[in-house]
Formats: structure tokens, C-alpha cells, sequence
């Protein structure tokens, strides 16, 4: 039997700051030429920082408290810890942690004794790319179970473009699609059949890596920003996703529409809505619907490389994906990184509602008591 | 199966060279790696880049991209049935080389990849920051292509090993003061002495739990942090100072490119013999100590 990757447990932590797009677009010196709302699906998005007192590495550290108590593991029993997040703020004034790593400080907080630690960038293909390593490092037979962690504190770039964007097609204004969670991942080997990663494959377009730039101002505001050349990622990506979400399923049970569930890179509705066509379009099926499709930004935002974690996560508690269930899971980042997953459930849906569910008695409880 | 070093490329170029950067080092070390390799462009599936330190500081795309970019490592694509390469950087401090042969070894052993390309340039920018304190690690590219074979050849028995309660003797960060970016490195003044300690805790360790003796090594390839470190880890642990390797002489600490320019030295100089076996010993923040063995 050949061994496979499941997600054992997941963890997903959302600070408790809210910033809306209306109020970023109004902040703005400068008003976007289109309606970013309406082309972008994003109502409001969490948000940490200042405000909350929550930063990188704080957003992680809750994600990984939740994910080890869905979990059937302690921290002793990692293998290896992976944390992959695009930005280590980590504390006021902009810090960014060089050394040591974010995953080794994460060592020290959960005592991962056991874990070989260290950190993945790769953009929003950061989870993803952490997800594949391991993975790796589980067929190769190295790791028996481990942890990929990401803490995504990203609003600041929506600050700094308010105070930046200069004309109406500015490369900043992707910056104001941004949202700041917190995920985290236990994968571990398996021989059940059926379950978990049945393939993975990722891959950069370096030809196209100078598309969106992630780094310090250079206008005398404190922080980074992000500059996007977003029409030109946006049909690239879109491009080469189609054809290879298409080649993935043609031909195989992931055509059929009722399935799987098909999670994007969660930017915009309108680049999801349009990736669906094409992926339509290149197997010349319905692999693609409005309802087997995820949209997930209107509450979130784009959270970079927890996007397909949060996604996965708010669908489980809504109840859209259950135990069993197949995904697909479709990468795209700066880079240009792309990929296809495939993914069947174990009961982790109803192990998280299960959890969850304790959660919100606990704190009823906490309250009455209260 | 054992993680082989195919080539190794090095770039000490940056002295005297204005504006000579991260992506230049490592683009000169990379050409040269790839000149010496006997895989072409093509086979490489994975590009992963080391370098905490790097140019622009930049936080996204991954530094990788545009080395697997300047490089030309299947980065232009007509379509998704071309070869393809997947390219991001594992950051770690000093130990970010290790985990990356670990890691190239299990792309290839599970099939994802035929080799892999490891890169190191790391350097601090002044021009973007304040001068703050200095860095202490010697400014050079290096590039590391790597594949997996049998019959007890390249790096075997990895073991990564941390002290987590000395993580405050050694930090380094960026941040803003009064709207200036500024780079700070806070090292404890006893930082070489502790990571001795450790490094002699780890080997220790090492050698008991797989049941062999330091006599048993041809060579030994210490971490590159300066001569007297190096010295002393030998009288520590009572080696034969013909078997260490030292290449730390007017250069100090080589960071990142301390496995590199090690292998390197003992590769083309001719001490490394077909046959002979090395203990491989690096040390990082963290802190962190990574051991393995190397079959030449």
C-alpha cells in the first residue's frame, strides 16, 4: 500500500480587528478607478497589528494552540515543524525577525523538542510549497508526522498603499484586497486507502518572478508594500492554471462536477469566476460550478498563504464540506508558482465541528458563570 | 540512499565590486556549479535558496525565483507538460544549507525531483539601512547541486538538535526607528563559547546513539565561524587536527557558505578520497546544532 499524506488536524485563528474595504478605499489619497468591492467580492477582512497587539508570529502561535487541540498528538510527537509565512513582523515598528527562524521560536513556545524546525517563503505558495516538502519528506520515509505553520499579518500593506497610491491603476491597489490570519497543519503518513493526497504537483514561471514585489517603502512611510503588475499575473496564472487543473482531471472522476470541491488561491471573485471558465473551457465540461466552486473572500479577504486553509476551514464549520469529501485544491502566487492538488477527506471535518462545538459550550458556559 | 553533491560553484566576487549583490553572487556561483554538473538546466526540479540576508530585503517572491530566473532553470513555460522546476527558500540562519541538502534528498526520493540546486549569497544592504551593528559573516554566493544515490555515498544519518533556552544569546532583525530601517544583530559576548558547548553536547550524542567513533571519520568538516572556534572545537573534542577542515583563514564566519566552501575545499584540493567518510557538524541561532555523516 503506498503510503499517503493526511491533514491530521487544522487550526485557524482570526485576529480580532475588522477593516472593511469601504473604509480602506475611502482612506485612500488616491480613489481605484474601478470599485474594488464590487470587483473583488471582499466585504471586510480580520486584521492585527498595533490595534490588537497581535502580530506574525502571535497569529501562528494561536493557530498552533487550536491545532493541537483538535489534534490526537502533543507537540512532542512533530517530527518536523515548517513555518511559512511571507512576512515576520513580529513586533511594533515594523520588526522582522531574521534569526532565529520563526519555526525554531515556535520550538521554544510549544516545545517541539522533537521537531526539525525551520522556515519556507515562498510567497502565497508558502503553505503549499511547506505542504509539499513534507510530504516529501513522508514518502522518503524521514518524517512519520509534522507541522506546517503560517501567521499572516499583511493588513499594514493596505495601510501603506492608502498613503501611497498615486493614480487610478496604481500597482499598490492589489495591496487592498489583503486579510491577516493565522493556520496551521498536522500532516502525517498514512496506508488508509482512498485518503488524503492522491497528487501534488507545484512548479515556479520564474520568467514572470519580478510581477509582484513585496518590500520596504521607498516613499519615507515606515513598513513594506506590495507592488503588483496585477492584469499581467492575473492572465498568466489564470492561463496556465486552466490547462493545468484541466490535464489533472480530464478524463478521470475529478470531471464530474458534483465530485469535488474546487479551492482557489482566494483573491478575488472575479479572478475565481474566470479561472472556472477557462478550466471549463480547456476539458470542454462543467468541472467547475458556482456550487462546487469556493468563494471565500467576502468576510476575509486575501490571507496569502492561509488562503486555502481558511477556505478549507470556514467550509467545514459551515457545514459545505464533510468528512469524506474530495478537494481540489488549485495554487497560484507570485513567483509564478502554480499547482494542483488532490485531496479526500478523513473525519477531520467532524473532528473540528466536534471540537469547535465543545469550544462555544465552554465559553457559554464561561459567560453564565461570568 | 545518500543525498550526493554533484558540483559545487563559489563566488568571492563581491569585494571591490560596486553594487555587486545577492543575485549576482549567486548567479556567478550558479553557472559555475551547473558548468561542472552533469545534470543540464533541465533536470533541475528543485531551486532552493539559503540566504537570510539579501539585497533589498525584499519579502516576496521568494529569492529562489529569480535565481531559478537568472539562471535559466526552465523558466519560461509554453505550456504545463514543459520541464518543470519548483523554486523557494528555506530560511534558518546558518543551518539553512544542511536543512536544504535534507530537504533536496527527499524531493528526489519521493520522486518529485531528479536534483536539486541549493544557493547561498548572503550580505546586508546599506544602501536601505542605517549602519547599525556589523554582521560578522563574510559576504560571498555559493551553489550546490545535489542528487540522491546508493551504496553509502553523499550525506547520511541526519541529526538536527536544539537548545532552545539559549534562543536569546543570538538575534537578528530589522526594524524601524524614526522612519529609518535598521539592521541589528544582538549576539551574546560568550555566543562561540556556547555554541562549542552545544556543538560537544551534539556530536556526543550523535556518535553514542549510532554506536561509531570520531576515530572512524576521515575527515571532519566543523561549522566555518572563524579559526579559533574551529581550533578549539578540535582540541574539545580531541580530533586529529590533520582531519579538520579549515578554510575560515582572513575570511571569518561563512555563514551559509560554510558547508559549501568547505566541501568545495576538500573536493578540489584533493584531500577527499573515493571511499573516505566525513562527520559534518554545523551550528545556527537558535540555537540550533546539525550533524551528519559524508561518504566521498
Amino acid at each position: 500500500m503506498a503510503t499517503k499524506t493526511v491533514i491530521e488536524s487544522l487550526g485557524v485563528y482570526f485576529p480580532a480587528g475588522r477593516l472593511t474595504t469601504k473604509e480602506l478605499v475611502d482612506g485612500c489619497r488616491v480613489k481605484p478607478a474601478v470599485d474594488i468591492e464590487e470587483l473583488t467580492g471582499i466585504k471586510e477582512r480580520a486584521c492585527a497589528g498595533d490595534e490588537t497587539g497581535e502580530y506574525s508570529i502571535d497569529l501562528a502561535i494561536k493557530a498552533v494552540e487550536k491545532c493541537l487541540e483538535i489534534s490526537r498528538y502533543s507537540a512532542e510527537d512533530m517530527d518536523m515543524v515548517i513555518c511559512a509565512n511571507i512576512c515576520r513582523f513580529n513586533g511594533p515598528h515594523f520588526k522582522v525577525n531574521y534569526e532565529p527562524s520563526t519555526a525554531v521560536q515556535l520550538a521554544k513556545h510549544f516545545n517541539f523538542k522533537n521537531a526539525t524546525t525551520f522556515d519556507v517563503s515562498n510567497a502565497c505558495a508558502g503553505m503549499f510549497t511547506a505542504v509539499n516538502v513534507m510530504d516529501a519528506f513522508i514518502k522518503a520515509g524521514v518524517v512519520k508526522r509534522g507541522m506546517v505553520v503560517s501567521g499572516e499579518y499583511i493588513t499594514h500593506l493596505a495601510i501603506n498603499a492608502q498613503k501611497e497610491i498615486t493614480n487610478s491603476v496604481d500597482p499598490q491597489f492589489a495591496s487592498l484586497t489583503v486579510g491577516d490570519s493565522g493556520t496551521a497543519v498536522i500532516l502525517e503518513a498514512s496506508e488508509r486507502p482512498g485518503l488524503g493526497f492522491h497528487e501534488m504537483e507545484l512548479f515556479t514561471v520564474a520568467e514572470y518572478c519580478d510581477l509582484c514585489i513585496g518590500k520596504p517603502s521607498e516613499k519615507g512611510n515606515e513598513g513594506y508594500v506590495m507592488e503588483t503588475d496585477s492584469s499581467k499575473i492575473h492572465a498568466i496564472a489564470i492561463g496556465l492554471t486552466s490547462e493545468h487543473i484541466g490535464r489533472a482531471v480530464k478524463g478521470t472522476n475529478w470531471e464530474k462536477a458534483s465530485y469535488h470541491h474546487y479551492i482557489m488561491h482566494q483573491t478575488a471573485t472575479r479572478a475565481i469566476t474566470t479561472t472556472m471558465q477557462l478550466i471549463n473551457n480547456w476539458t470542454g465540461s462543467d468541472v467547475c460550478t458556482m456550487e462546487n466552486t469556493v468563494f471565500n473572500v467576502a468576510n476575509r479577504g486575501n490571507t496569502a498563504s492561509t488562503a486555502h486553509f481558511v477556505a478549507l476551514w470556514d467550509h467545514i464549520k459551515n457545514g459545505a464540506i464533510r468528512s469524506g469529501d474530495h478537494i481540489l485544491f488549485g495554487v497560484q502566487a507570485s513567483g509564478i508558482n502554480l499547482g494542483v492538488a488532490k485531496y479526500t477527506l478523513d473525519d477531520l471535518p467532524e473532528r473540528i465541528m466536534a471540537a469547535e462545538g465543545q469550544r462555544q459550550e465552554e465559553n457559554v458556559a464561561q459567560a453564565a458563570y461570568a | 540512499m545518500g543525498i550526493r553533491i554533484d558540483s559545487i560553484g563559489i563566488s568571492e566576487s563581491i569585494e571591490g565590486k560596486s553594487g555587486f549583490g545577492t543575485r549576482d553572487m549567486i548567479k556567478e556561483a550558479g553557472e559555475k556549479c551547473l558548468a561542472k554538473s552533469r545534470y543540464t538546466r533541465e533536470d533541475i526540479g528543485v531551486v532552493i535558496n539559503v540566504s537570510v540576508y539579501k539585497d533589498h530585503d525584499f519579502a516576496e517572491p521568494a529569492l529562489a525565483t529569480f535565481v531559478q530566473n537568472d539562471l535559466g532553470i526552465n523558466s519560461h513555460k509554453e505550456n504545463t507538460q514543459d520541464p518543470k522546476t519548483l523554486s523557494f527558500d528555506v530560511l534558518n540562519g546558518a543551518m539553512g544549507f544542511l536543512n536544504a541538502c535534507q530537504l533536496v534528498g527527499a524531493m528526489v526520493d519521493s520522486g518529485k525531483a531528479r536534483a536539486g540546486l541549493v544557493v547561498s549569497g548572503d550580505m546586508v544592504d546599506y544602501d536601505i539601512h542605517e549602519r547599525g551593528s556589523k554582521p560578522g559573516f563574510y559576504m560571498s554566493g555559493t551553489a550546490m547541486i545535489l542528487d540522491s544515490v546508493p551504496d553509502g555515498i553523499g550525506f547520511n544519518s541526519f541529526y538536527f538538535r536544539k537548545f532552545v533556552e539559549l534562543q536569546d544569546k543570538y538575534e537578528s532583525y530589522i526594524f524601524y526607528d524614526n522612519k529609518k530601517l535598521s539592521m541589528i544583530f544582538e549576539k551574546d559576548p560568550s555566543l562561540e563559547r556556547i555554541y562549542l558547548n552545544t556543538v560537544v553536547k551534539s556530536v556526543t550524542e550523535f556518535i553514542t546513539a549510532n554506536g561509531i567513533s570520531l576515530d572512524s571519520f576521515d575527515l571532519v568538516i566543523p561549522p566555518q565561524v572563524s579559526p579559533d572556534f574551529v581550533a578549539s572545537l578540535s582540541d574539545l573534542l580531541g580530533l586529529d587536527t590533520g582531519k579538520v577542515i579549515d578554510v575560515t583563514k582572513e575570511k571569518g564566519d561563512l555563514f551559509n557558505a560554510s558547508l559549501p566552501m568547505a566541501m568545495a575545499h576538500v573536493i578540489d584540493s584533493g584531500r577527499a578520497k573515493p571511499g573516505q567518510k566525513a562527520l559534518v557538524i554545523n551550528v545556527a541561532s537558535g540555537v540550533q546544532v546539525g550533524i551528519a555523516t559524508y561518504g566521498f
